[in-house]
Protein backbone atom coordinates (compact mmCIF):
# COMPACT_ATOMS: atom_id res chain seq x y z
CA UNK A 1 0.00 0.00 0.00
CA UNK A 2 2.80 2.36 1.00
CA UNK A 3 4.71 1.44 -2.20
CA UNK A 4 1.67 2.33 -4.35
CA UNK A 5 1.37 5.66 -2.51
CA UNK A 6 5.06 6.46 -3.11
CA UNK A 7 4.81 5.51 -6.80
CA UNK A 8 1.68 7.67 -7.16
CA UNK A 9 3.47 10.65 -5.61
CA UNK A 10 6.52 10.10 -7.83
CA UNK A 11 4.33 9.88 -10.94
CA UNK A 12 2.52 13.03 -9.91
CA UNK A 13 5.83 14.84 -9.41
CA UNK A 14 7.13 13.63 -12.78
CA UNK A 15 3.95 14.77 -14.48
CA UNK A 16 3.85 18.22 -12.93
CA UNK A 17 7.57 18.80 -12.51
CA UNK A 18 8.73 20.00 -15.91
CA UNK A 19 5.81 22.33 -16.59
CA UNK A 20 3.61 23.70 -13.85
CA UNK A 21 0.27 25.18 -14.86
CA UNK A 22 0.64 28.83 -15.84
CA UNK A 23 4.37 28.57 -16.49
CA UNK A 24 5.21 30.67 -19.52
CA UNK A 25 7.16 29.74 -22.60
CA UNK A 26 8.38 32.27 -25.12
CA UNK A 27 7.12 31.75 -28.69
CA UNK A 28 7.81 33.20 -32.14
CA UNK A 29 6.57 32.45 -35.67
CA UNK A 30 7.86 29.09 -36.91
CA UNK A 31 9.71 30.87 -39.77
CA UNK A 32 11.53 33.18 -37.36
CA UNK A 33 15.20 32.05 -37.33
CA UNK A 34 15.52 32.75 -33.59
CA UNK A 35 15.39 29.67 -31.37
CA UNK A 36 17.08 30.95 -28.20
CA UNK A 37 17.63 34.33 -26.53
CA UNK A 38 19.76 35.53 -23.64
CA UNK A 39 17.70 36.61 -20.63
CA UNK A 40 19.09 40.16 -21.01
CA UNK A 41 17.77 40.26 -24.60
CA UNK A 42 14.33 38.98 -23.56
CA UNK A 43 14.10 41.74 -20.96
CA UNK A 44 15.36 44.35 -23.44
CA UNK A 45 12.70 43.25 -25.95
CA UNK A 46 9.79 43.28 -23.49
CA UNK A 47 10.92 46.62 -21.99
CA UNK A 48 11.23 48.33 -25.38
CA UNK A 49 15.00 48.72 -25.28
CA UNK A 50 15.65 46.29 -28.14
CA UNK A 51 13.14 46.98 -30.90
CA UNK A 52 14.74 45.32 -33.94
CA UNK A 53 15.56 41.69 -34.70
CA UNK A 54 19.12 41.08 -35.83
CA UNK A 55 17.92 41.08 -39.48
CA UNK A 56 16.71 44.69 -39.04
CA UNK A 57 12.98 43.96 -38.91
CA UNK A 58 10.98 45.59 -36.12
CA UNK A 59 9.95 43.32 -33.25
CA UNK A 60 6.22 43.18 -32.54
CA UNK A 61 5.92 42.44 -28.83
CA UNK A 62 2.74 40.91 -27.45
CA UNK A 63 1.70 40.92 -23.81
CA UNK A 64 -1.16 39.01 -22.23
CA UNK A 65 -3.67 41.26 -20.48
CA UNK A 66 -3.81 39.22 -17.29
CA UNK A 67 -3.78 35.66 -15.97
CA UNK A 68 -1.39 33.25 -14.37
CA UNK A 69 0.86 32.93 -17.44
CA UNK A 70 1.24 36.69 -17.60
CA UNK A 71 1.92 36.88 -13.87
CA UNK A 72 4.63 34.22 -14.13
CA UNK A 73 6.27 35.67 -17.22
CA UNK A 74 6.29 39.18 -15.82
CA UNK A 75 7.64 38.16 -12.42
CA UNK A 76 9.97 35.29 -13.27
CA UNK A 77 11.36 36.41 -16.61
CA UNK A 78 11.14 40.21 -16.56
CA UNK A 79 11.69 40.55 -12.81
CA UNK A 80 8.73 42.93 -12.40
CA UNK A 81 5.26 42.40 -10.97
CA UNK A 82 2.46 42.86 -13.54
CA UNK A 83 1.65 46.21 -11.85
CA UNK A 84 5.28 47.37 -12.12
CA UNK A 85 5.39 46.27 -15.76
CA UNK A 86 2.18 48.15 -16.53
CA UNK A 87 3.49 51.29 -14.78
CA UNK A 88 6.82 50.99 -16.66
CA UNK A 89 4.99 51.11 -19.99
CA UNK A 90 2.64 53.90 -18.91
CA UNK A 91 5.69 56.01 -18.07
CA UNK A 92 7.02 55.47 -21.60
CA UNK A 93 3.63 56.08 -23.21
CA UNK A 94 2.70 59.29 -21.41
CA UNK A 95 6.17 60.83 -21.63
CA UNK A 96 6.16 60.39 -25.41
CA UNK A 97 9.07 57.96 -25.48
CA UNK A 98 7.27 55.10 -27.16
CA UNK A 99 4.27 52.82 -27.48
CA UNK A 100 3.54 49.94 -25.12
CA UNK A 101 3.26 46.45 -26.62
CA UNK A 102 -0.13 45.27 -27.80
CA UNK A 103 -2.09 43.47 -25.09
CA UNK A 104 -4.12 40.44 -26.10
CA UNK A 105 -6.49 38.03 -24.34
CA UNK A 106 -4.84 34.76 -23.51
CA UNK A 107 -2.90 32.05 -25.34
CA UNK A 108 -5.24 31.66 -28.34
CA UNK A 109 -4.92 35.29 -29.39
CA UNK A 110 -1.15 35.19 -28.91
CA UNK A 111 -0.94 32.12 -31.16
CA UNK A 112 -3.16 33.61 -33.84
CA UNK A 113 -1.32 36.92 -33.91
CA UNK A 114 2.09 35.27 -34.08
CA UNK A 115 0.91 32.79 -36.74
CA UNK A 116 0.04 35.83 -38.90
CA UNK A 117 3.18 37.87 -38.14
CA UNK A 118 6.71 36.56 -38.56
CA UNK A 119 8.09 39.55 -36.59
CA UNK A 120 6.03 38.92 -33.45
CA UNK A 121 7.05 37.48 -30.10
CA UNK A 122 4.89 36.50 -27.14
CA UNK A 123 4.47 33.91 -24.41
CA UNK A 124 1.95 31.17 -23.76
CA UNK A 125 1.32 28.51 -21.15
CA UNK A 126 4.01 25.86 -21.49
CA UNK A 127 1.39 23.13 -22.03
CA UNK A 128 0.17 24.74 -25.22
CA UNK A 129 1.38 23.05 -28.40
CA UNK A 130 0.80 24.63 -31.80
CA UNK A 131 2.91 23.98 -34.90
CA UNK A 132 2.36 27.51 -36.27
CA UNK A 133 4.73 28.80 -33.60
CA UNK A 134 7.96 27.57 -32.10
CA UNK A 135 9.26 27.86 -28.56
CA UNK A 136 12.30 30.03 -27.83
CA UNK A 137 14.54 28.92 -25.00
CA UNK A 138 15.84 31.53 -22.60
CA UNK A 139 19.53 31.33 -21.75
CA UNK A 140 19.90 32.27 -18.11
CA UNK A 141 23.47 32.81 -16.95
CA UNK A 142 24.01 31.50 -13.48
CA UNK B 1 -14.83 81.18 -16.77
CA UNK B 2 -12.44 78.90 -14.96
CA UNK B 3 -15.23 76.69 -13.67
CA UNK B 4 -16.77 76.39 -17.11
CA UNK B 5 -13.40 75.49 -18.64
CA UNK B 6 -12.86 72.79 -16.05
CA UNK B 7 -16.40 71.55 -16.55
CA UNK B 8 -15.85 71.42 -20.32
CA UNK B 9 -12.66 69.44 -19.85
CA UNK B 10 -14.32 66.93 -17.52
CA UNK B 11 -17.29 66.60 -19.86
CA UNK B 12 -15.01 65.99 -22.87
CA UNK B 13 -13.11 63.35 -21.00
CA UNK B 14 -16.33 61.77 -19.81
CA UNK B 15 -17.49 61.43 -23.40
CA UNK B 16 -14.16 59.97 -24.47
CA UNK B 17 -14.23 57.46 -21.62
CA UNK B 18 -17.81 56.56 -22.47
CA UNK B 19 -16.85 56.01 -26.11
CA UNK B 20 -13.79 53.99 -25.23
CA UNK B 21 -15.73 51.75 -22.84
CA UNK B 22 -13.07 52.46 -20.24
CA UNK B 23 -10.30 50.73 -22.12
CA UNK B 24 -7.45 51.69 -24.42
CA UNK B 25 -8.29 52.12 -28.09
CA UNK B 26 -6.52 50.41 -30.86
CA UNK B 27 -7.48 51.02 -34.47
CA UNK B 28 -6.16 49.44 -37.60
CA UNK B 29 -6.44 52.25 -40.11
CA UNK B 30 -3.57 51.18 -42.33
CA UNK B 31 -1.47 52.84 -39.67
CA UNK B 32 -1.81 51.74 -36.06
CA UNK B 33 -3.29 54.46 -33.93
CA UNK B 34 -3.86 54.66 -30.21
CA UNK B 35 -5.65 57.09 -27.96
CA UNK B 36 -4.93 57.21 -24.23
CA UNK B 37 -5.47 59.78 -21.55
CA UNK B 38 -5.59 60.69 -17.91
CA UNK B 39 -7.27 63.03 -15.51
CA UNK B 40 -6.57 63.86 -11.91
CA UNK B 41 -8.02 66.15 -9.29
CA UNK B 42 -6.50 67.04 -5.97
CA UNK B 43 -7.09 69.08 -2.86
CA UNK B 44 -4.26 70.94 -1.13
CA UNK B 45 -4.36 72.59 2.29
CA UNK B 46 -1.45 74.27 3.98
CA UNK B 47 -0.79 75.88 7.32
CA UNK B 48 1.37 79.00 7.96
CA UNK B 49 2.31 79.56 4.30
CA UNK B 50 0.56 79.43 0.96
CA UNK B 51 2.04 76.86 -1.40
CA UNK B 52 0.94 77.41 -5.04
CA UNK B 53 -2.09 79.65 -4.78
CA UNK B 54 -4.40 80.17 -1.83
CA UNK B 55 -3.68 76.83 -0.22
CA UNK B 56 -4.04 78.07 3.37
CA UNK B 57 -7.79 78.25 2.72
CA UNK B 58 -7.73 74.83 1.06
CA UNK B 59 -7.64 74.68 -2.74
CA UNK B 60 -8.90 72.42 -5.51
CA UNK B 61 -6.65 74.22 -8.01
CA UNK B 62 -4.46 71.18 -8.47
CA UNK B 63 -5.39 68.99 -11.43
CA UNK B 64 -4.17 67.54 -14.72
CA UNK B 65 -5.99 66.36 -17.83
CA UNK B 66 -4.10 64.74 -20.68
CA UNK B 67 -5.06 63.24 -24.01
CA UNK B 68 -2.43 61.21 -25.85
CA UNK B 69 -2.51 60.27 -29.53
CA UNK B 70 0.01 57.95 -31.16
CA UNK B 71 0.30 56.66 -34.68
CA UNK B 72 2.76 53.96 -35.73
CA UNK B 73 3.47 54.66 -39.39
CA UNK B 74 6.17 52.04 -39.97
CA UNK B 75 8.45 49.84 -37.82
CA UNK B 76 10.78 52.86 -37.61
CA UNK B 77 8.47 55.86 -37.57
CA UNK B 78 5.94 57.00 -34.97
CA UNK B 79 4.13 60.28 -34.63
CA UNK B 80 2.57 61.35 -31.36
CA UNK B 81 0.98 64.22 -29.50
CA UNK B 82 -0.13 64.83 -25.94
CA UNK B 83 -2.53 67.64 -25.06
CA UNK B 84 -2.31 68.75 -21.47
CA UNK B 85 -4.48 70.99 -19.37
CA UNK B 86 -3.33 71.60 -15.83
CA UNK B 87 -3.88 73.86 -12.89
CA UNK B 88 -1.61 74.51 -9.95
CA UNK B 89 -2.66 77.60 -8.04
CA UNK B 90 -2.08 80.66 -10.23
CA UNK B 91 -0.29 78.59 -12.89
CA UNK B 92 -1.90 76.73 -15.75
CA UNK B 93 -5.57 77.62 -15.21
CA UNK B 94 -6.58 74.64 -17.35
CA UNK B 95 -5.50 76.19 -20.62
CA UNK B 96 -4.88 73.42 -23.14
CA UNK B 97 -1.28 73.12 -24.31
CA UNK B 98 0.73 70.70 -26.37
CA UNK B 99 2.72 68.86 -23.71
CA UNK B 100 4.75 66.99 -26.29
CA UNK B 101 4.29 66.39 -30.01
CA UNK B 102 6.84 64.79 -32.27
CA UNK B 103 7.92 62.53 -35.07
CA UNK B 104 10.09 59.75 -33.68
CA UNK B 105 12.35 57.86 -36.08
CA UNK B 106 14.11 54.83 -34.61
CA UNK B 107 16.88 53.78 -36.97
CA UNK B 108 18.61 51.15 -34.86
CA UNK B 109 18.35 49.95 -31.26
CA UNK B 110 21.23 52.31 -30.48
CA UNK B 111 20.02 55.37 -32.41
CA UNK B 112 16.75 57.22 -32.82
CA UNK B 113 15.82 60.84 -33.56
CA UNK B 114 12.85 62.83 -32.27
CA UNK B 115 11.81 66.11 -33.86
CA UNK B 116 9.15 68.45 -32.50
CA UNK B 117 8.31 69.25 -28.91
CA UNK B 118 10.17 66.69 -26.81
CA UNK B 119 10.12 66.00 -23.07
CA UNK B 120 13.45 66.60 -21.36
CA UNK B 121 15.21 63.81 -19.48
CA UNK B 122 16.28 65.39 -16.18
CA UNK B 123 16.77 63.05 -13.25
CA UNK B 124 14.79 59.82 -13.38
CA UNK B 125 11.29 61.30 -13.27
CA UNK B 126 11.11 64.59 -15.22
CA UNK B 127 9.63 63.11 -18.37
CA UNK B 128 6.69 61.62 -16.48
CA UNK B 129 6.13 64.60 -14.17
CA UNK B 130 2.80 65.68 -15.68
CA UNK B 131 0.89 62.46 -15.02
CA UNK B 132 -0.10 62.00 -11.40
CA UNK B 133 -0.14 58.18 -11.44
CA UNK B 134 3.47 58.08 -12.72
CA UNK B 135 4.73 60.03 -9.70
CA UNK B 136 5.13 58.15 -6.42
CA UNK B 137 3.75 61.02 -4.31
CA UNK B 138 1.55 63.92 -5.50
CA UNK B 139 4.55 66.27 -5.80
CA UNK B 140 7.90 65.06 -7.01
CA UNK B 141 10.71 66.11 -4.62
CA UNK B 142 10.94 69.87 -5.08
CA UNK B 143 14.72 70.12 -4.69
CA UNK B 144 15.08 68.62 -8.17
CA UNK B 145 11.59 68.87 -9.69
CA UNK B 146 10.73 72.42 -8.55
CA UNK B 147 7.24 73.20 -9.87
CA UNK B 148 8.22 76.88 -10.32
CA UNK B 149 10.85 75.89 -12.88
CA UNK B 150 8.62 73.37 -14.62
CA UNK B 151 8.04 75.38 -17.83
CA UNK B 152 11.77 75.80 -18.39
CA UNK B 153 12.68 72.16 -17.90
CA UNK B 154 9.65 70.08 -18.90
CA UNK B 155 9.83 70.08 -22.72
CA UNK B 156 11.47 71.96 -25.58
CA UNK B 157 10.68 72.53 -29.24
CA UNK B 158 13.65 71.22 -31.15
CA UNK B 159 14.95 67.71 -31.24
CA UNK B 160 16.74 64.91 -29.53
CA UNK B 161 18.77 61.82 -30.30
CA UNK B 162 18.48 58.73 -28.15
CA UNK B 163 19.20 55.04 -28.05
CA UNK B 164 20.06 51.99 -26.03
CA UNK B 165 23.50 50.42 -25.84
CA UNK B 166 23.36 46.80 -24.69
CA UNK B 167 26.38 45.22 -23.02
CA UNK B 168 24.93 41.70 -22.66
CA UNK B 169 25.61 40.50 -19.15
CA UNK B 170 27.06 43.94 -18.33
CA UNK B 171 23.65 45.62 -18.41
CA UNK B 172 22.55 48.43 -20.71
CA UNK B 173 22.86 52.18 -21.10
CA UNK B 174 20.08 54.51 -22.27
CA UNK B 175 21.20 57.88 -23.57
CA UNK B 176 19.43 61.04 -24.75
CA UNK B 177 20.74 64.42 -25.90
CA UNK B 178 18.55 67.39 -26.88
CA UNK B 179 18.57 70.98 -28.08
CA UNK B 180 15.58 73.29 -28.34
CA UNK B 181 13.65 76.31 -27.27
CA UNK B 182 11.01 76.81 -24.59
CA UNK B 183 8.16 79.30 -24.59
CA UNK B 184 7.10 80.47 -21.15
CA UNK B 185 3.53 81.32 -20.47
CA UNK B 186 3.37 84.60 -18.52
CA UNK B 187 1.75 82.82 -15.56
CA UNK B 188 4.60 80.32 -15.20
CA UNK B 189 6.59 80.30 -11.99
CA UNK B 190 9.73 81.09 -13.96
CA UNK B 191 8.27 84.24 -15.59
CA UNK B 192 6.50 85.31 -12.38
CA UNK B 193 9.73 84.95 -10.40
CA UNK B 194 11.69 87.13 -12.85
CA UNK B 195 8.88 89.71 -12.98
CA UNK B 196 8.85 89.89 -9.16
CA UNK B 197 12.62 90.29 -9.11
CA UNK B 198 12.41 93.11 -11.66
CA UNK B 199 9.65 94.80 -9.67
CA UNK B 200 11.73 94.64 -6.51
CA UNK B 201 14.79 96.13 -8.20
CA UNK B 202 12.75 98.81 -9.98
CA UNK B 203 11.03 99.84 -6.73
CA UNK B 204 14.41 100.52 -5.13
CA UNK B 205 15.03 103.11 -7.85
CA UNK B 206 11.52 104.51 -7.52
CA UNK B 207 10.30 102.89 -10.75
CA UNK B 208 7.40 100.61 -11.60
CA UNK B 209 7.17 97.69 -14.02
CA UNK B 210 4.29 98.40 -16.41
CA UNK B 211 4.87 95.62 -18.95
CA UNK B 212 6.83 92.39 -18.99
CA UNK B 213 7.71 89.77 -21.60
CA UNK B 214 9.74 86.60 -21.38
CA UNK B 215 11.50 84.69 -24.11
CA UNK B 216 13.63 81.60 -23.87
CA UNK B 217 16.65 81.51 -26.16
CA UNK B 218 17.72 77.89 -25.89
CA UNK B 219 18.01 74.82 -23.71
CA UNK B 220 20.31 71.86 -24.24
CA UNK B 221 21.42 68.84 -22.30
CA UNK B 222 21.34 65.09 -22.04
CA UNK B 223 21.03 62.09 -19.79
CA UNK B 224 22.57 58.65 -19.27
CA UNK B 225 20.76 55.89 -17.41
CA UNK B 226 22.68 52.71 -16.71
CA UNK B 227 20.87 49.52 -15.71
CA UNK B 228 23.62 47.27 -14.32
CA UNK B 229 23.14 43.50 -14.05
CA UNK B 230 21.74 43.94 -10.55
CA UNK B 231 18.01 43.39 -10.58
CA UNK B 232 16.02 46.53 -9.74
CA UNK B 233 18.95 48.98 -9.85
CA UNK B 234 19.14 52.09 -12.09
CA UNK B 235 21.85 54.73 -12.00
CA UNK B 236 21.64 58.01 -13.86
CA UNK B 237 23.27 61.32 -14.54
CA UNK B 238 21.72 64.22 -16.43
CA UNK B 239 22.79 67.70 -17.49
CA UNK B 240 20.77 70.78 -18.48
CA UNK B 241 21.58 74.38 -19.40
CA UNK B 242 19.12 77.04 -20.52
CA UNK B 243 19.18 80.76 -21.16
CA UNK B 244 16.19 83.11 -21.18
CA UNK B 245 15.67 86.81 -21.82
CA UNK B 246 13.16 89.10 -20.17
CA UNK B 247 12.00 92.53 -21.34
CA UNK B 248 10.51 95.07 -18.95
CA UNK B 249 8.87 98.40 -19.53
CA UNK B 250 9.57 100.65 -16.55
CA UNK B 251 7.89 103.91 -15.57
CA UNK B 252 9.96 106.60 -13.87
CA UNK B 253 8.52 108.87 -11.18
CA UNK B 254 8.15 111.63 -13.80
CA UNK B 255 5.97 109.32 -15.91
CA UNK B 256 8.54 108.65 -18.63
CA UNK B 257 8.77 105.05 -19.80
CA UNK B 258 11.86 103.14 -20.84
CA UNK B 259 12.83 99.57 -21.59
CA UNK B 260 15.17 97.40 -19.59
CA UNK B 261 16.35 93.83 -19.94
CA UNK B 262 17.23 90.85 -17.82
CA UNK B 263 18.68 87.44 -18.51
CA UNK B 264 18.03 84.38 -16.40
CA UNK B 265 20.20 81.37 -17.02
CA UNK B 266 19.87 77.96 -15.50
CA UNK B 267 23.44 76.84 -15.93
CA UNK B 268 25.01 73.45 -15.43
CA UNK B 269 21.97 71.86 -13.79
CA UNK B 270 23.35 68.41 -13.03
CA UNK B 271 21.48 65.53 -11.38
CA UNK B 272 22.89 62.22 -10.14
CA UNK B 273 20.26 59.53 -9.60
CA UNK B 274 19.92 56.07 -8.09
CA UNK B 275 16.88 53.86 -7.76
CA UNK B 276 16.74 50.39 -6.26
CA UNK B 277 13.56 48.34 -6.29
CA UNK B 278 13.37 44.97 -4.57
CA UNK B 279 10.20 43.06 -3.74
CA UNK B 280 8.31 45.29 -1.30
CA UNK B 281 10.90 48.08 -1.11
CA UNK B 282 11.92 50.86 -3.41
CA UNK B 283 14.56 53.43 -2.54
CA UNK B 284 15.21 56.47 -4.74
CA UNK B 285 17.87 59.10 -4.13
CA UNK B 286 18.92 62.01 -6.31
CA UNK B 287 21.38 64.86 -5.90
CA UNK B 288 21.48 68.14 -7.84
CA UNK B 289 23.45 71.31 -8.32
CA UNK B 290 22.58 74.27 -10.56
CA UNK B 291 23.58 77.88 -11.06
CA UNK B 292 20.71 80.35 -11.45
CA UNK B 293 22.82 82.97 -13.16
CA UNK B 294 20.66 86.12 -13.34
CA UNK B 295 21.43 89.63 -14.55
CA UNK B 296 18.62 92.16 -14.02
CA UNK B 297 18.96 95.72 -15.41
CA UNK B 298 22.73 95.19 -15.85
CA UNK B 299 23.17 94.09 -12.22
CA UNK B 300 24.29 90.60 -11.25
CA UNK B 301 21.90 89.03 -8.77
CA UNK B 302 23.94 87.33 -6.06
CA UNK B 303 22.98 83.69 -6.05
CA UNK B 304 25.83 81.23 -6.05
CA UNK B 305 25.31 77.58 -6.89
CA UNK B 306 22.21 75.86 -5.54
CA UNK B 307 22.33 72.35 -4.17
CA UNK B 308 19.72 69.79 -3.24
CA UNK B 309 18.70 66.20 -3.02
CA UNK B 310 16.36 63.71 -1.50
CA UNK B 311 15.90 60.16 -0.30
CA UNK B 312 12.52 58.53 -0.79
CA UNK B 313 11.66 55.13 0.62
CA UNK B 314 8.59 53.24 -0.53
CA UNK B 315 7.23 50.12 1.15
CA UNK B 316 4.40 48.02 -0.27
CA UNK B 317 2.13 47.18 2.66
CA UNK B 318 -0.24 44.97 0.69
CA UNK B 319 -0.26 44.60 -3.08
CA UNK B 320 -2.11 47.78 -4.09
CA UNK B 321 -1.08 49.99 -1.14
CA UNK B 322 2.34 51.65 -0.86
CA UNK B 323 3.51 53.98 1.92
CA UNK B 324 6.20 56.60 1.35
CA UNK B 325 8.66 58.56 3.45
CA UNK B 326 10.55 61.46 1.91
CA UNK B 327 13.32 63.72 3.08
CA UNK B 328 14.04 66.46 0.56
CA UNK B 329 16.53 69.31 1.03
CA UNK B 330 17.31 72.36 -1.10
CA UNK B 331 19.85 75.14 -0.50
CA UNK B 332 19.64 78.25 -2.69
CA UNK B 333 23.41 78.73 -2.32
CA UNK B 334 25.57 75.79 -1.29
CA UNK B 335 28.14 78.20 0.17
CA UNK B 336 25.50 79.94 2.29
CA UNK B 337 23.47 77.04 3.69
CA UNK B 338 22.55 78.89 6.89
CA UNK B 339 21.44 81.99 4.96
CA UNK B 340 23.85 84.30 6.79
CA UNK B 341 24.86 86.08 3.58
CA UNK B 342 21.20 86.55 2.70
CA UNK B 343 20.61 88.00 6.15
CA UNK B 344 23.57 90.35 5.71
CA UNK B 345 21.87 91.66 2.54
CA UNK B 346 18.72 92.39 4.53
CA UNK B 347 16.82 89.26 3.44
CA UNK B 348 15.32 86.50 5.58
CA UNK B 349 17.92 83.82 6.22
CA UNK B 350 15.38 81.00 5.78
CA UNK B 351 14.87 81.96 2.13
CA UNK B 352 18.18 80.12 1.74
CA UNK B 353 16.87 76.61 2.41
CA UNK B 354 13.88 74.27 2.21
CA UNK B 355 13.80 70.98 4.14
CA UNK B 356 10.69 68.91 3.45
CA UNK B 357 9.81 65.82 5.43
CA UNK B 358 6.85 63.99 3.94
CA UNK B 359 4.79 60.86 4.60
CA UNK B 360 2.40 59.53 2.00
CA UNK B 361 0.12 56.70 1.02
CA UNK B 362 -0.73 55.54 -2.48
CA UNK B 363 -3.51 53.10 -3.29
CA UNK B 364 -3.65 51.68 -6.82
CA UNK B 365 -7.32 50.75 -6.69
CA UNK B 366 -7.05 49.02 -10.07
CA UNK B 367 -5.12 49.47 -13.32
CA UNK B 368 -6.85 52.81 -13.96
CA UNK B 369 -7.55 54.46 -10.61
CA UNK B 370 -4.99 55.77 -8.11
CA UNK B 371 -5.73 57.50 -4.80
CA UNK B 372 -3.07 59.38 -2.82
CA UNK B 373 -2.85 61.14 0.52
CA UNK B 374 0.23 62.80 2.00
CA UNK B 375 1.42 65.18 4.66
CA UNK B 376 4.55 67.36 4.70
CA UNK B 377 6.35 69.38 7.32
CA UNK B 378 8.66 72.03 5.87
CA UNK B 379 11.45 74.11 7.39
CA UNK B 380 12.50 77.04 5.20
CA UNK B 381 11.05 79.10 2.38
CA UNK B 382 13.44 78.77 -0.58
CA UNK B 383 12.14 78.00 -4.10
CA UNK B 384 10.06 81.14 -4.64
CA UNK B 385 7.77 80.75 -1.63
CA UNK B 386 7.55 84.58 -1.13
CA UNK B 387 5.69 84.67 -4.50
CA UNK B 388 2.68 83.06 -2.82
CA UNK B 389 3.10 84.88 0.50
CA UNK B 390 3.43 88.59 -0.19
CA UNK B 391 3.55 91.23 2.56
CA UNK B 392 2.06 92.17 4.94
CA UNK B 393 1.60 88.53 6.04
CA UNK B 394 4.90 87.55 4.48
CA UNK B 395 6.54 84.17 4.41
CA UNK B 396 7.15 82.04 7.52
CA UNK B 397 9.92 79.57 8.26
CA UNK B 398 8.01 76.53 9.56
CA UNK B 399 4.94 75.38 7.71
CA UNK B 400 2.90 72.31 6.74
CA UNK B 401 0.84 71.07 3.86
CA UNK B 402 -1.24 68.04 3.02
CA UNK B 403 -2.60 66.86 -0.32
CA UNK B 404 -5.30 64.42 -1.39
CA UNK B 405 -5.52 63.35 -5.00
CA UNK B 406 -7.43 60.95 -7.24
CA UNK B 407 -6.37 60.11 -10.77
CA UNK B 408 -7.67 58.02 -13.61
CA UNK B 409 -5.89 56.84 -16.74
CA UNK B 410 -6.89 54.79 -19.75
Amino acid sequence: MTVIRIISILLLLLWSGPALAGEAVLVVHRDNPVSSLELADVRAIFLGKKVFWDDGNGIEVLLQKSGETHQNFSQNTLGKSPRQLSMYWKRILFSGEGLPPREVDGDDQILETIAANVKAIGYVDSHVKDNRVKPVSIIREE
Amino acid sequence: MKCSQTFFMILSFGLILQGSQLSAWSFDLGTKMRINGFLSQGYIKSQDNNFFGESEDGSFQINEFGLTLNGEITDNLRVGLQLLSRDLGAEGNNKINIDWGMADYRWRNWLGVRLGKVKLPIGLYNQGRDSDFLRPMVFLPQSIYDENKRTLVVAATGGSIYGNLAFGAGGDLEYQAYYGEVNFPEDSGQAQGMRALGEKMAAKAGRRVVAFESDNRYVYGGSLIYSPPVEGLRLGVSYFTGESEFDYKLRNRDGSIFRAEATGNMKDFIVYSAEYARERWQISAEYMEATPDRVVFDKDIPGGRSQGGYVQVAYRLIDPVVIYALYDVFYADKDDRDGSELEARGELDYLGWRKDFGLGLRWDVNDSWVLKAEWHKVDGAALQLPLFNPPPEGVKRDWYYYVLKASYNF
